[in-house]
C-alpha cells in the first residue's frame, strides 16, 4: 500500500468508448461496438459503483476467460482456415469487457496485477496464510485495453486509408494522455507515434501477407495456392513436396463408381510454373459457344480490377417445396425428377469463393447455405461457392450426363504453348527470342513423339501409354544439377529429367496437346484413393491431382450457326497423364495419430453442419439466446443487490471545520503529474510522488511537510513565525515546479495548454 | 478547530516532551543494538510497549520473538523479566501462583506465579490449553489477577509479549477471540536480509549481544514515557479517523466477529506512543494507517468463504483503509 508499485494512469473520458466505436465500425460490428462503447463511458454519467475487491476482479477476469474460450471455440468452430486465430482476437475487446467494466465502475482505483496469474495469485495467498505482508502490484488497466482494442481493430482486412487515419488518431490520442505533462510531451508523443506508424506499417504489411497466404482457400505446403482463377504449381521448386495429410472434403456416393476424379478449377493459360483462367470470349452467331444460358453475369461484373471475375455467371437457383435451396446450370433441370440422378453428399469446410469439387458431369447441387450469395460458374467450368453463410458446408450434387458449362476451345488459348517452354532459349539485347540450340523444347518433343496430325484419342495414347508410363518416373521429390528454370522446366522434364509429380505431367501433356493442334487445359482437384467405412471418399490434401481436359473433335468455326448442335464439334474428356500407381508411389506417409486427427475432424465438421442445418441452427441460437439472458439477468441481479454509490457516505466523513494549509496549493499542480489523491491514501504519500520527478525537491518537500502536519493536525497549531517560513517554502516549491516542469504558477501546462 | 487537549491539564511541555523524545529514542537504539535489521517493527513494539498495551509477536522459529522481549527487558534498568515457556500441561495456577499453607504461621501464604512481573515472555502461547490462557486474561486486560477470592495488583508496569508460530498447528490451541482482542497489536519480524544477517551472525561471533547488554532507561523513566505518550495530542478528527478505520469492520461483509471499541481505544494509544518515537507531540493520520492493520487485523474472525480465498484480517483492514477518507 505504502511502497508497492502502482501505475495509476488513466484514460481519459471518451477515449475507451471512441476505440470501441472505432473497432465496431472497421470490423462490421457498429451495433456491438456502439454497446460496449455506451457500458464503458456509461461510468462518467452514472455514480454507481462497487466495491469489488480483489476477488470481485478476479471473477470478472475468469468471466473474460470463460467468454474468449467460447469465442474461440465459436470461431474455431466456424472457421474455414487457420486464420479463426486472426478472427477471434477480433473478439477480444468483448471477452476483455467484463474486465474493463469492473475496473470503470469499481470503487477502487486499481486492480491487482496478479488478477491475471493464477500462479502469482496462489503464491500469494500462501504467503498470506503463512502471515507473510503481500502488497500485490496495482495496475489501472484502462490503456492496456485500449491496446488490446487497437490490436482487435488491426485484425480486420480493411485496408482503407480511413483506417488508418482512425488508428492514428487513436493511437496519438493514447500517447498523448498516458505521458506524463512536461515540455517534452508533444516532442515524446511525435517520436512515438512516428515509431508506432513504422513499425505499425511493416506489421500491417506481414499481417497482410500472412492473411493471404493462410486465408487461401486451398493451401498446400511446398506448393502454392489454388483458387478459382489461379494455380501456383511446384512445377521448377526441387526438394520433396509435402502435402497434408487432412481431410479437406467428404464425398458420400451412392451408388458408388471407382476412383473418380473431383474437379476444382480448370485453367488455360500457363506461364511460369503458373495456371490462369483467362476468360473464353463469346463466340459470334446465335449459338454463342455455349451449350446453356445462364442467368446472368455475378456481381463482379463491372469489376475493372480483374476482367477473369466477368466471366462469371451465376447458376440458376430455385427454393424447393422443402426449403431447400438449389442451383442447376440449366433451368430446365429443375423440372427433371432428381431421383433419376445419381447422388454425392459432399461436406467440407468453405470460404468466400471456394471452388467446389464436382465431377465433370455435376447438374444440380442443392442444400447450400448462401443466403447472401450464390454459386457462379467461370467459361471453363469452375463453380465457385461465393460467399457462403457458415465455414462447413454439406450439399448435395446430383450428377449424370453431358458437362453443361464448358466454353467450347478457343484456338487463341487453348492451343498456346509458352516459347520458353516451346523452344528454350533466352531473349537478346533487342529483346529478340534466341533459341538455344542444345535444348530440347516441347516442339523437339511432339515431333519426337510423332503427336503432330493424330487425332486426340490417338496422341493421348500415345503420350501415356508409349512414354509417360514407360519412360517417365513418378515421384514427390525432385532434384536437378541445374539451377531451377520455371519458365522452361516442363520441357527439361519431358527432355531431361523425365521425373515428376502430377503437375508436371498435367502440365506437359497439356502443352505436347496444344503444340500437336489439340485444344486442352489443366485441371486441379482430388482423385478419389480412399474410402472410409461409411463408403465416403475421403478427400486429403495429398490426394490433391492436376490432369487435362482434352477436346475430343474439330475446332468450332468463329460464328456458330443457330441451332447448331454444339455436340456435334466434339467433347471435353479428362485426360489423366499421370501413372495410376501414382498414390502407391507416394506412399500412404499416414502417422498414427492420422486416425484420431481424421476422427476429431469428422466429429467437428458433423457437429457443424448439425448446428448450421436449417432446422437446427434457430433452436440453437434460441438456447443461446436464453442461456445468455439468464447469465445476465443473474449477473445484474447480482451486482445491482452490491451496488453503492459513487459519493456514497463511507460511513465516515469528517463534518468539522478543515484547516487549509500553503501546501494544499500545490495541489492543482501535482495533480497534473500525480494524477487524483485516492480518498484513503495519505497527503504526505501522495505529495511526495513529486520526488518521482523532480528528487532535487526532497529536503524542502519534507520540510514542508512537517510544517503541514502541525499546521494542520496539532490542536496547537503552526506558531506564527513557522506560518511565514512555511509559506515561503511552499512558494519555492511552486517556483521550481512551474521552472523544471513548464507548469505556470495557476497549475496549467504551459505546452499542453492544459 | 479543535484547542481541546494542547493546554491542559497534563498537557506535555516543549521541554518534557524533549526529555520524554530522548529517552524514546534511547529506548529504541539500546533495542535495535539487539534486535538487527527491524527497525520499523521494534519502533511499533516499543510503541505498544509505551503505550501501555501487549503484544502478540506471530512469526517463524528463529527470527528474534523471544531476543525482542528479552532485549525490551534488558533495556529497562530495574524491569522485572519473567517466561513461561507455555506447554499443553501448563497450569493456571503455573502462571498466576498458588496459596500455599504455611504450617508456621497456620495460614494460606500466596506464593505470586511469574505473571506478577514487568515484561513477561509467553513463549508459545497457544501452545497451552485453553484455561490456562484465560487465566492471563485479567491480568491483561486490568492489570490485577484474583487468586483464591483474592485480588492482587500488578506494580504499574506489566508487558505481555506472547509469541506463537503460525506455520505449526498440532498440538496447539487457538487463543480465543477474547483473548486476541486483549493484545493491543499484533506483528511479525518476518526474516532480515542477507546483509543484516551477516551483521546478526557476526555480533553473535563470541558471545550474545545481550550479554553485554546495558540498559538504556530505568523503569521509572519507562513510566514517565508511559505517561507522556498520553499527552501526546490528538484531534477530534484524527479520533474520528480512527473509530471510522475500526468501525469499517463491522460493515464488511467478510467479517463474522469485528473489531469491539476496545481496538479503537488501542489504535489512539498506540499511535500517541508512535508519535512520541517520531518526534511529534501530536498524532498524524499517516501514523493511524501505519498501525491500523496491526492493531486491528487480529481482533478479526473472517467468514470461512473468504478465509479458504485466502484473505485474511491483514488483507481486508488494508482495503478498508484504502476506501475510508483518510484526512488531509
Amino acid at each position: 500500500m505504502k511502497d508497492n508499485f502502482q501505475h495509476f494512469h488513466e484514460p481519459p473520458r471518451i477515449l475507451e468508448g471512441g476505440a470501441l466505436l472505432f473497432w465496431g465500425g472497421v470490423t462490421g460490428h457498429p451495433v456491438i461496438g456502439l454497446l460496449c462503447a455506451l457500458l464503458v463511458e456509461a461510468r462518467s454519467w452514472t455514480d454507481l459503483r462497487w466495491k469489488f475487491g480483489e476477488r470481485g476482479f478476479v471473477r470478472a477476469w475468469y468471466l473474460s476467460i470463460g467468454m474468449g474460450l467460447v469465442a474461440s471455440a465459436w470461431v474455431w468452430l466456424e472457421s474455414a482456415s487457420p486464420i479463426f486465430l486472426f478472427e477471434a482476437l477480433e473478439w477480444v475487446p468483448v471477452c476483455l469487457l467484463p474486465v474493463i467494466l469492473a475496473q470503470n465502475y469499481a470503487t477502487e482505483s486499481t486492480m491487482p496485477l496478479n488478477t491475471f496469474s493464477v500462479v502469482a495469485r496462489r503464491k500469494m495467498l500462501i504467503d498470506r496464510k503463512a502471515g507473510r505482508d503481500v502488497r500485490p502490484i496495482q495496475v489501472h488497466i484502462g490503456y492496456p485495453y485500449l491496446c488490446f482494442v487497437m490490436v482487435a481493430s488491426a485484425m480486420t482486412r480493411i485496408d482503407e486509408i480511413a483506417f488508418f487515419a482512425g488508428a492514428g488518431i487513436l493511437m496519438a490520442a493514447s500517447l498523448f494522455f498516458a505521458s506524463s505533462v512536461s515540455r517534452l510531451r508533444p516532442a515524446r508523443t511525435v517520436i512515438a507515434l512516428f515509431l508506432v506508424f513504422i513499425f505499425g506499417a511493416g506489421g500491417s504489411v506481414g499481417l497482410k501477407a500472412l492473411w493471404l497466404r493462410l486465408d487461401s482457400p486451398y493451401s498446400r505446403t511446398g506448393g502454392g495456392f489454388t483458387s478459382g482463377d489461379l494455380s501456383q504449381t511446384a512445377i521448377g521448386k526441387l526438394g520433396t513436396l509435402k502435402q497434408s495429410k487432412g481431410i479437406r472434403w467428404r464425398v458420400q456416393e451412392a451408388p458408388a463408381e471407382e476412383p473418380r476424379l473431383f474437379r476444382e478449377a480448370v485453367y488455360n493459360h500457363y506461364s511460369d510454373a503458373q495456371w490462369w483462367h483467362r476468360p473464353i470470349p463469346e463466340r459470334g452467331g446465335e449459338g454463342g459457344g455455349r451449350r446453356v444460358e445462364l442467368r446472368g453475369k455475378s456481381k463482379q461484373e463491372s469489376s475493372e480490377v480483374d476482367k477473369r471475375e466477368g466471366d462469371y455467371e451465376l447458376l440458376w437457383d430455385r427454393v424447393s417445396e422443402d426449403g431447400i435451396r438449389e442451383f442447376a446450370f440449366d433451368e430446365k433441370e429443375f423440372a427433371r425428377d432428381p431421383d433419376k440422378r445419381r447422388k454425392l453428399t459432399v461436406k467440407g469446410k468453405v470460404d468466400t469463393k471456394t471452388p467446389l469439387p464436382l465431377p465433370d458431369d455435376a447438374q444440380r447441387l442443392a442444400g447450400l447455405q448462401v443466403t447472401d450469395g450464390g454459386v457462379d460458374v467461370n467459361s471453363l467450368g469452375t463453380v465457385r461457392l461465393e460467399n457462403p453463410d457458415h465455414g462447413v458446408t454439406s450439399f448435395e450434387v446430383f450428377v449424370g450426363g453431358r458437362p453443361l458449362h464448358e466454353a467450347l476451345p478457343d484456338p487463341e488459348r487453348d492451343l498456346q504453348v509458352p516459347l520458353a517452354e516451346r523452344a528454350p532459349g533466352r531473349l537478346d539485347a533487342n529483346e529478340k527470342w534466341v533459341e538455344d540450340p542444345a535444348r530440347k523444347g516441347i516442339r523437339d518433343v511432339c515431333e519426337a513423339w510423332g503427336l503432330r496430325g493424330l487425332s486426340a484419342g490417338a496422341a493421348v495414347q500415345v503420350i501415356r501409354d508409349k512414354f509417360f508410363s514407360r519412360e517417365f518416373t513418378y515421384s514427390m521429390f525432385l532434384r536437378s544439377e541445374h539451377p531451377s528454370q520455371k519458365s522452361s522446366a516442363v520441357a527439361r522434364f519431358l527432355s531431361d529429367t523425365r521425373v515428376g509429380h502430377c503437375e508436371y505431367y498435367a502440365t506437359a501433356a497439356v502443352l505436347l496437346l496444344r503444340e500437336a493442334g489439340i485444344p486442352a487445359r489443366y485441371c486441379v482437384g482430388y482423385s478419389g484413393q480412399e474410402k472410409n467405412d461409411d463408403g465416403e471418399w475421403l478427400l486429403r490434401g495429398s490426394h490433391a491431382h492436376a490432369w487435362c481436359r482434352v477436346w475430343h473433335g474439330t475446332i468450332p468455326p468463329d460464328e456458330i450457326p443457330d441451332g447448331k448442335d454444339l455436340s456435334s464439334y466434339g467433347r471435353w474428356k479428362d485426360f489423366d497423364a499421370t501413372t495410376p500407381r501414382w498414390p502407391e508411389l507416394e506412399g500412404s506417409g499416414k502417422k498414427w495419430s492420422q486416425q484420431l486427427v481424421d476422427w476429431w475432424h469428422n466429429i467437428r465438421e458433423d457437429a457443424l453442419i448439425w448446428r448450421t442445418s436449417p432446422g437446427n441452427a434457430g433452436k440453437i441460437n434460441w438456447v443461446l439466446l436464453i442461456a445468455g439472458t439468464f447469465l445476465v439477468v443473474y449477473l445484474t441481479m447480482r451486482l445491482w443487490k452490491d451496488r453503492t454509490r459513487q459519493d456514497s457516505d463511507p460511513g465516515y466523513r469528517w463534518k468539522g471545520e478543515t484547516r487549509h494549509t500553503a501546501l494544499h496549493e500545490l495541489i492543482p499542480s501535482a495533480e497534473k503529474l500525480l494524477g487524483p489523491r485516492g480518498e484513503g491514501r495519505t497527503f504526505s504519500e501522495w505529495i511526495l510522488g513529486l520526488l518521482r520527478f523532480f528528487p532535487g525537491l526532497a529536503p524542502d518537500l519534507h520540510q514542508a511537510l512537517g510544517f503541514y502536519w502541525r499546521a494542520r493536525f496539532d490542536p496547537a497549531g503552526l506558531p506564527q513565525d513557522e506560518t511565514a517560513k512555511f509559506e515561503v517554502l511552499v512558494e519555492e516549491i511552486r517556483r521550481r515546479l512551474s521552472t523544471e516542469n513548464g507548469l505556470s504558477t495557476e497549475g496549467e501546462s504551459v505546452i499542453s495548454g492544459g | 478547530m479543535d484547542e481541546e487537549q494542547h493546554d491542559g491539564p497534563g498537557a506535555l511541555s516543549r521541554g518534557g516532551f524533549e526529555q520524554a523524545f530522548k529517552a524514546a529514542r534511547r529506548l529504541e537504539e539500546s533495542v535495535g543494538r539487539v534486535v538487527v535489521g527491524h527497525g520499523p517493527v521494534v519502533r511499533r513494539v516499543l510503541g505498544c510497549l509505551v503505550s501501555g498495551g501487549h503484544l502478540l509477536l506471530e512469526d517463524f522459529p528463529g527470527t528474534g520473538k523471544t531476543t525482542l522481549a528479552k532485549a525490551i527487558a534488558a533495556s529497562v534498568g530495574g524491569a522485572e523479566f519473567s517466561r513461561i515457556q507455555f506447554t499443553p500441561d501448563l497450569l493456571p495456577s503455573d502462571v498466576l501462583g498458588v496459596s500455599v499453607y504455611d504450617q508456621k504461621g497456620g495460614e494460606f501464604r500466596f506464593m505470586p506465579g511469574p505473571v506478577f512481573t514487568d515484561i513477561l515472555l509467553a513463549d508459545e502461547i497457544n501452545r497451552a490449553s485453553p484455561r490456562t490462557q484465560s487465566a492471563l486474561l485479567e491480568a491483561m486486560a486490568e492489570g490485577q489477577a484474583t487468586v483464591d477470592g483474592k485480588l492482587y495488583k500488578m506494580d504499574g508496569l506489566f508487558f505481555v509479549v506472547a509469541t506463537q508460530n503460525p506455520v505449526e498447528f498440532r498440538g496447539t490451541y487457538p487463543l480465543p477471540e477474547a483473548q486476541m482482542d486483549r493484545f493491543t497489536m499484533q506483528c511479525a519480524l518476518g526474516y532480515v536480509a542477507a546483509s543484516e544477517e551477516v551483521a546478526i551472525i557476526s555480533s553473535q561471533t563470541h558471545d550474545h549481544p545481550l550479554d553485554r547488554h546495558e540498559p538504556a532507561l530505568t523503569r521509572e523513566e519507562l513510566l514517565g514515557l508511559v505517561a507522556a505518550a498520553r499527552e501526546v495530542r490528538i484531534t477530534e478528527e484524527i479520533k474520528e479517523y480512527i473509530v471510522a478505520v475500526v468501525s469499517a469492520t463491522r460493515g464488511c461483509k467478510e467479517v463474522r466477529l469485528a473489531a469491539s471499541p476496545r481496538a479503537s481505544l488501542a489504535l489512539m494509544r498506540v499511535s500517541q506512543a508512535l508519535s512520541l518515537f517520531e518526534g511529534r507531540d501530536f498524532v498524524v493520520p499517516e501514523t493511524i494507517q501505519q498501525l491500523a492493520v496491526d492493531v486491528i487485523a487480529h481482533r478479526l474472525v473472517v467468514e470461512p468463504e473468504a478465509e479458504y480465498s485466502g484473505r485474511s484480517g491483514r488483507v481486508i483492514v488494508e482495503e478498508l483503509l484504502q476506501n475510508i477518507p483518510v484526512p488531509s
